[in-house]
């Protein structure tokens, strides 16, 4: 199991449409990947999940991957974060 | 036939549209528990799973069309709700709760009212609002399980008003192109969803009229005014004549205007002017490329600070520069630092200040912000960042002379060197311009031109300052006169200081905006021209059909023309021999 904290920064907020792209791209990998934003945890491939949480500029929150290809899903959904959710 | 009504909303989308009512009633599922005994589960659940299915179909058939019709921005938001009914509450949590034994109908029902539930605890208004959609998708799977309950808007096939309560992305996604003419709804304002999906497909739309999906039927004849904010359900013979008129012009002129897009803002005689637009938030910028406008000559940022309780800050500054700059690339986009008075700063918890007895002559704009440098540069910063991402300037509002547009270039470059020295890019060659609106600045444009590098006469206030009017105080309006010779000195005054100095002279107020002045305007040597994005079509068109040389006469002969009355006269007769 691995995790990193991250900010979000460079947009808004978590909102309907870099969630979606978020969830998307998570739901590719085998891991197993959480969430943690205060004492929430919620499942990063859920998108009601993301939503719930409430995420908004300059909010901490922490990825959480467990499985077989948790190094490589950090990587992604890290890099993802900091091209501001934009697709590649 | 039953009696006229009229009501009154708020103008989301301008335009006319006449038609039947369609209404898209609410839907309202009665759903009632149903005990499934074990032997029976498995069928049930595979009863859901294929509502899901072919809910899965009817986003999957309609998302490349919704690409084509509105653009990437909505397929994005159509790719969020296939992630929502992607999402493990659909796919698991109902599931389970089937398998307790109930109906599919009523596990998804307590399922969802539990989602919901949760969402209603969330503090922030947008992620708490986000119910609505999930609610959308629930009802979607739900319509699959009970069968079509609700009139949907692929029924229509014939051309209708539509009127609802609410228009949500998923209703959007079954639009057959060309039936629908117009919105009608009773929740959401300017920026609704619904505002904007009409705006995008350029449909008229009148929204936020609270209850009149309860008093209109489907089939009574509809006559909705997206100008003026107006819906008239069963009007007279009359009204009806006078609207069709009405519809026939406009379409006519949008006709002519769309194929001015690409054109040129350039005279008969072959002079090119910049046309750009004003606006009052990011999400206006894609209206400036519709209507074809080359950049944005005057981007408020007084939105920032309304409907809320604190201060925004440096990032929020800073996301909203950086999208206006990267989506209006090429162009040049005008910044103009915040122009709020100190009442509001007080409101949002910033530094204490009574209110003033005559705020429009007090602690407002410029003034404001060289009196607070630390506010100042929250916002300085943030537009320095931005301007590393597309071509942005920047202007002072309410300046009255050179000294404060000094002091503010100081507090400019102390935010610069800030930059540089954390490695921060920006551009370095940030233009910085000065608002022209108070007369001692126009009485002293040439000193100031020569710090700036560019000068925006703003005529709204210029013209109320200089006349000594109050422009929305009815008993004196009428001599609120952008033809009066006073201003029409201080224009050209202020347009020679610029050209003196080498710099461009552009205007961004409601003079810019009108017709009427446009050749009065490039006949005194004005650059550049900021107006209103729809007006920027028919700002086009007449300079398009002017001689430089011409105008250049006309002004020169209404300057030396005795009398206002005259000079209304000249005009006249000026554009009666120009067509």
């Amino acid at each position: 199991m691995i995790e990193k904290e991250v900010v979000l920064r460079g947009i808004d907020g978590l909102h309907l449409r870099p969630a979606g792209v978020f969830v998307r791209l998570a739901a590719g990998f085998k891991s197993e990947i959480k969430i943690l934003c205060g004492d929430q945890l919620v499942d990063g491939k859920s998108m009601l999940g993301l939503l719930t949480l409430g995420i908004t500029s300059g909010t901490k929150f922490k990825l959480i991957i467990s499985g077989e290809d948790e190094e490589q899903a950090m990587e992604t959904l890290i890099k993802l974060i900091e091209r501001n959710f934009e697709n590649e | 036939m039953s009696e006229t009504r009229m009501f009154t909303g708020i103008a989301a989308a301008p335009g006319i549209a006449i038609g039947e009512a369609f209404l898209l009633d609410e839907e309202d599922f009665c759903v009632v528990e149903v005990k499934i005994p074990e032997t029976e589960i498995k069928k049930e659940i595979s009863r859901y799973k294929e509502a899901l299915n072919k809910t899965h179909q009817e986003m999957e058939a309609t998302r490349n069309k919704i690409d084509s019709l509105l653009g990437k921005e909505y397929g994005r938001l159509a790719e969020a709700y296939q992630v929502i009914l992607d999402d493990p509450i659909f796919n698991r949590d109902v599931i389970k709760k089937i398998s307790s034994g109930v109906n599919a109908e009523y596990a998804l029902y307590r399922i969802m009212e539990q989602v919901v539930k949760s969402f209603d605890l969330i503090e922030d208004e947008y992620f708490r609002e986000r119910k609505h959609d999930i609610q959308d998708v629930g009802k979607r799977i739900m319509r699959h399980l009970i069968g079509p309950m609700r009139h949907s808007l692929a029924e229509i096939n014939k051309p209708v008003v539509v009127v609802a309560r609410n228009i949500t992305p998923a209703d959007t996604l079954t639009i057959h192109e060309g039936t629908i003419q117009g919105f009608v709804t009773d929740m959401g304002g300017k920026t609704s969803h619904a505002a904007i999906l009409s705006q995008t497909l350029g449909i008229p739309a009148v929204v936020g009229l609270r209850n009149i999906t309860a008093t209109v039927k489907s089939g009574e004849m509809i006559i909705l005014d997206g100008n003026q904010g107006i819906v008239i359900v069963n009007p007279s013979q009359e009204v009806l004549l006078n609207y069709q008129r009405e519809k026939e012009i406009e379409l006519k002129t949008s006709q002519e205007l769309e194929k001015l897009r690409d054109l040129p803002a350039q005279t008969r005689d072959g002079t090119r002017f910049i046309l750009a637009a004003n606006i009052d938030n990011p999400q206006e910028a894609k209206l400036v490329l519709r209507y074809g406008g080359e950049g944005i000559g005057l981007y408020r940022t007084e939105f920032l600070y309304f409907n809320r309780t604190d201060l925004p800050s440096e990032n929020e500054h800073y996301e909203n520069y950086r999208q206006v700059a990267r989506k209006m690339l090429p162009y040049r986009v005008i910044v103009r630092t915040v122009d709020i008075g100190g009442d509001k700063i007080a409101s949002l918890g910033g530094m204490d200040l009574p209110p003033e007895r005559n705020p429009f002559m007090g602690l407002r704009g410029i003034r404001l912000c060289l009196r607070y440098p630390e506010f100042f540069k929250v916002q300085l910063r943030a537009i320095l960042r931005a301007s590393a991402e597309g071509r942005l300037g920047i202007m002072y509002p309410m300046i009255s002379g050179v000294e404060e547009f000094l002091a503010a270039n100081r507090i400019l470059a102390e935010v610069k060197e800030e930059l540089r020295q954390r490695k921060i890019p920006f551009d370095e060659n940030i233009p910085v311009g000065a608002m022209i609106e108070v007369p001692s600045a126009a009485m002293t444009a040439d000193i100031i031109a020569r710090q700036a590098d560019f000068l925006s006469i703003g005529t709204n206030d210029l013209i109320q300052y200089t006349l000594a009017v109050d422009r929305v105080n009815e008993n004196v309006a009428d001599i609120y006169e952008p033809l009066h010779i006073s201003i029409l000195r201080l224009l050209k005054k202020i347009i020679d200081a610029g050209h003196n100095a080498g710099k461009k002279v552009t205007m961004c107020g409601e003079m810019a905006a009108d017709p009427n002045f446009t050749a009065v305007l490039i006949g005194l040597g004005l650059d550049e021209f900021s107006v209103s994005p729809p007006a920027v079509p028919k700002i086009k068109r007449t300079i398009r059909s002017l001689e430089l040389v011409e105008a250049q006469k006309l002004a020169e002969e209404i300057f030396n023309a005795p009398s206002r009355d005259i000079i209304i006269q000249q005009i006249k007769q000026f554009h009666i021999r120009q067509t």
